[in-house]
């Protein structure tokens, strides 16, 4: 084994060391998971009465999932097609679920010792053990950061958290990727105790020696979930507008939100393996949606490489392109009589922040109903998406990375990625033909840059 | 096909829905077996003759759970043979049965069939039975549910209804209302609910507050703020992009009120009538329902009535008489500028904000009204419509014979 040491002592406590070769910390690659197999294996042994996980980074436990692997992943998986293949793909994307309850019920008590970082599906490894220490003053910073990516968190968490600390308290760290407070840890059994590193392992060795038979609580006969489900008075009164306030951010189009929420709903209806397989297929699901993709490769893959880079891009005139083609859209907008209102409404939801356009006042009010909403907010995002391809020809941008997370990080509406993650969105081929008949309807602003037609004639993608 | 003719409809007074309202006291299996009771005594009704009994109810949980039409057929002492269903089309659950009961007379399953609705919220609570709605992100999230008062406070927004437009309908609700009593216009369908000892415990409509004015009104606070805040405002925002801030104008006395009560409706072939010896009032021309935007909710009715008169090949002017249920003062204020309706034609005797809304049994309620008013006006048709949870409409044209 690469990432993981065992040291089986006297007393059969197996001390697993995490430690991935070559990283400044522990991330979850397919490899690591391979070998989890063989940590399983070698706890079922008969003289391994249990074990203790720690990890061997100074920074921290576990940062979670591997992301450009999985991104690679996503894209396999989002090819598949007809029911064999998406079976696969479920099991594939879910096997870090699957492992993780194995060991959670492996009938061997096993406990973790977690420091700094502890976040994803390092997080869930720790929340899959039966007894978790932290260690004091370790800059310990548990959250789970997969909706601000685009995705939700595949390893138990959505099950794992409300099964503890009940569904309203557990929503803000899944829906909102909420740091997770030492003090709602301790109190939430998130976390059993905190001391001294040295202290901790031996602590963690000591409850596994006295726990032999160690369950999770909702392995429990008599579990209960804490404050009721969802069709419970309590939750009538809270989860109904927990998801109403969901709209307030990322909003419908988020390509995770709703289907964490989902997990909450139906995964807290069912006893624990079912919730998990439910928390599999919405994973699964989340992975194959190109906002997903598109979200996950600006906010961490873009963020990440561009960090690495000494020199970075001047997006001024970019981005002041990009506003003024929002602008002018907007202003065209109110020429054609929609409401104040309702073209403010969409420059906040659909654009850049733009100054606002001149209201209009002898135009003839157009009437707006929903179908017409959606189209407008499509024409804004459009236009500017538009702009960022024309701005990526003429090499006013260089690269696409910068593009888009340049966007998002000046208000572009994030669940795109950005504008070139929309066009991706949108599918390159639809794209084009729908900016056609904008042209067609409003004019050459709309008109096709000429590089995002040799992409689609050389069928390469914009970040390709 | 065969006619489907209303022969008689009788509804109780509408008692408040709390623990202090006069119909606190009784069962809803004794409100809905004493409307079936009445309307077959008063009509010396054969009830072996009843091929089905169908009782909106909208909480069909707790006392109102378990099929409540079918218990209280028999509770009423009706024929053993005679069955009974509950259904729920939320706030048209009532008009619903009665559309049901005119299919299944149109198809000849039925000679005889009874339609009607029951609730008591003073005892079974609104939001009792619960559902996927409001909780299950599938809808709530991927479709912006939001509960019906936001709803009613976005039309107010859209349309730019002030709150003095609102509690202007709503005094005009009570004052129509108070008339109407006071005439008598309800006598006949009236039939006053009896005790456990077999007297009378309430023989009048008890939510009504006739001395209302705009001006008293204007002291109440806006019920709809707090969910708003929970969230719900930014959620109807983000669906109609156009609407801007929500202007919150409804309360409890320019909405429909919480009460107690039950409506039974006879409607059968013009055979089985005259085998009787009944004489038809009136008979069902149309029907129809239909599903509408659902975070708005309550926008129903002008699409359900296009929809009912377009497949009668009738326009609005061969309507003599529109009653829309008072869900909220919006609802109907929406209806009568989309449609372009005379006030004077529209919910002539008041409606749900003065006298109340017993959510299954209200449809059936105002279908009575309706047929009523035609016959004290001497009118010919009436067009009954409400608007329904999850973005619905049904309708109902009448003509009298």
């Amino acid at each position: 084994m690469k990432n993981f040491s065992i040291n089986i002592d006297q007393d059969g406590v197996a001390l697993i060391t995490f430690d991935v070769p070559g990283k400044s910390m522990n991330v979850i690659s397919d490899e690591v998971q391979t070998e989890f197999d063989g940590l399983l294996a070698t706890l079922r042994e008969p003289r391994v009465r249990g074990a203790v996980i720690r990890s061997g980074k100074a920074g921290g436990f576990c940062a979670g999932a591997d992301l450009p692997e999985l991104l690679s992943n996503m894209t396999r998986w989002c090819a598949m097609q007809g029911d064999e293949e998406l079976a696969r793909g479920v099991a594939e994307s879910g096997s870090w679920s699957r492992r993780l309850r194995e060991l959670e019920t492996c009938g061997k008590p096993v406990a973790v010792v977690i420091h700094g970082v502890t976040v994803g599906g390092g997080l869930e490894l720790a929340l899959a053990c039966h007894y978790r220490v932290a260690v004091a003053d370790s800059k310990l910073r548990m959250a789970l950061p997969e909706v601000g990516v685009g995705l939700l968190p595949g390893g138990g968490a959505t099950q794992r958290l409300p099964r503890l600390v009940g569904l309203r308290r557990a929503a803000p760290w899944l829906l909102e990727g909420e740091v997770i407070s030492l003090e709602d840890a301790l109190a939430g059994d998130l976390i059993h105790a905190v001391m001294a590193a040295d202290s901790a392992l031996e602590d963690a060795r000591r409850w596994v020696l006295e726990h032999p038979e160690a369950k999770a609580p909702w392995d429990e006969p008599d579990y209960r979930l804490p404050h009721g489900g969802p069709h419970s008075p309590e939750g009538y009164r809270h989860f109904a507008p927990l998801i109403a306030a969901r709209h307030n951010g990322f909003g419908s189009e988020h390509p995770s939100l709703g289907n964490i929420l989902k997990c909450l709903y139906e995964g807290s209806q069912v006893p624990m393996d079912a919730g998990l397989r439910i928390e599999a297929r919405y994973f699964f699901n989340t992975l194959r949606k190109p906002q997903a993709r598109a979200m996950a490769r600006t906010f961490f893959i873009a963020r990440q490489t561009l960090a690495r880079r000494p020199v970075r891009e001047d997006l001024e005139s970019y981005l002041g392109v990009l506003q003024e083609v929002s602008e002018q859209e907007q202003q065209a907008m109110l020429n054609e009589g929609y409401s104040d209102t309702l073209v403010a409404s969409l420059g906040r939801v659909a654009s850049l922040p733009t100054g606002c356009p001149q209201p209009v006042t002898d135009a003839e009010a157009s009437p707006a109903d929903l179908p017409v909403v959606e189209q407008l907010k499509r024409r804004l995002l459009y236009a500017q998406a538009l702009a960022a391809a024309r701005c990526l020809d003429a090499g006013i941008v260089q690269d696409p990375l910068e593009a888009d997370l340049g966007a998002v990080e000046a208000g572009f509406p994030a669940w795109t990625g950005g504008p070139l993650g929309y066009i991706e969105i949108e599918g390159l081929a639809n794209f084009i033909a729908q900016a056609q008949r904008f042209e067609q309807d409003h004019g050459a602003r709309f008109a096709l840059p000429a590089g995002l037609l040799r992409r689609l004639e050389e069928g390469q993608g914009l970040h390709a | 096909m065969t006619t489907a003719y209303i022969f008689d409809a009788v509804r109780t007074p509408r008692g408040r829905g709390r623990p202090n309202g006069a119909l606190h006291e009784v069962t809803a299996l004794s409100l809905a077996s004493q409307v079936l009771q009445a309307l077959r005594d008063r009509n010396q009704l054969d009830t072996a003759l009843v091929d089905d009994v169908i009782l909106g109810c909208v909480m069909p949980v707790g006392e109102q759970g378990s099929d409540i039409a079918r218990i209280a057929a028999l509770v009423a002492g009706y024929d053993q043979q005679v069955p009974g269903v509950q259904i729920n089309r939320f706030c048209a659950s009532g008009l619903e049965a009665c559309n049901m009961a005119a299919g299944k007379v149109a198809s000849g399953e039925a000679r005889f069939v009874i339609a009607g609705g029951v609730e008591s919220m003073s005892r079974v609570a609104l939001g009792a039975d619960g559902g996927a709605m409001l909780v299950d992100p599938s809808f709530a999230f991927d479709h912006y549910y939001a509960p019906q008062g936001i709803g009613a406070d976005l039309i107010a927004t859209l349309d730019g209804f002030t709150r003095e437009d609102v509690d202007s309908y709503a005094v005009q609700s009570q004052q129509r209302a108070a008339m109407a009593w006071s005439e008598g216009r309800f006598a006949r369908s009236v039939v006053p609910v009896r005790d456990q000892a077999g007297l009378v415990l309430l023989d009048h409509d008890e939510h009504m507050r006739p001395q209302t004015t705009v001006d008293s009104l204007a002291a109440l606070k806006p019920a709809f703020v707090g969910l708003g805040e929970l969230g719900y405002d930014r959620l109807a925002q983000a669906r109609y992009p156009q609407a801007g801030p929500i202007n919150h104008v409804h309360h409890g006395g320019n909405s429909s009120g919480v009460v107690d009560g039950a409506a039974a409706v006879l409607i059968g072939s013009r055979e089985a009538g005259e085998a009787l010896g009944l004489k038809p009032r009136a008979k069902i021309i149309g029907m129809a329902s239909i599903g509408s935007e659902p975070t708005i909710m309550l926008t129903g009715p002008a699409l359900v009535t296009r929809k009912v008169l377009k497949k009668l090949g009738m326009t609005l002017s061969d309507i003599d008489l529109f009653e829309l249920n008072e869900a909220f003062a919006s609802v109907v204020l929406r209806y009568q500028r989309e449609l372009e309706l005379d006030p004077a034609q529209l919910n002539v005797n008041g409606g749900a904000i003065a006298m109340g809304h017993p959510l299954g049994a209200t449809g059936a309620m105002i279908l009575g009204t309706a047929l009523d008013e035609l016959e004290r006006s001497d009118r010919q048709t009436a067009l009954i419509n409400l608007c329904v949870g999850a973005g619905m409409g049904t309708a109902t044209v009448i003509e009298r014979v």
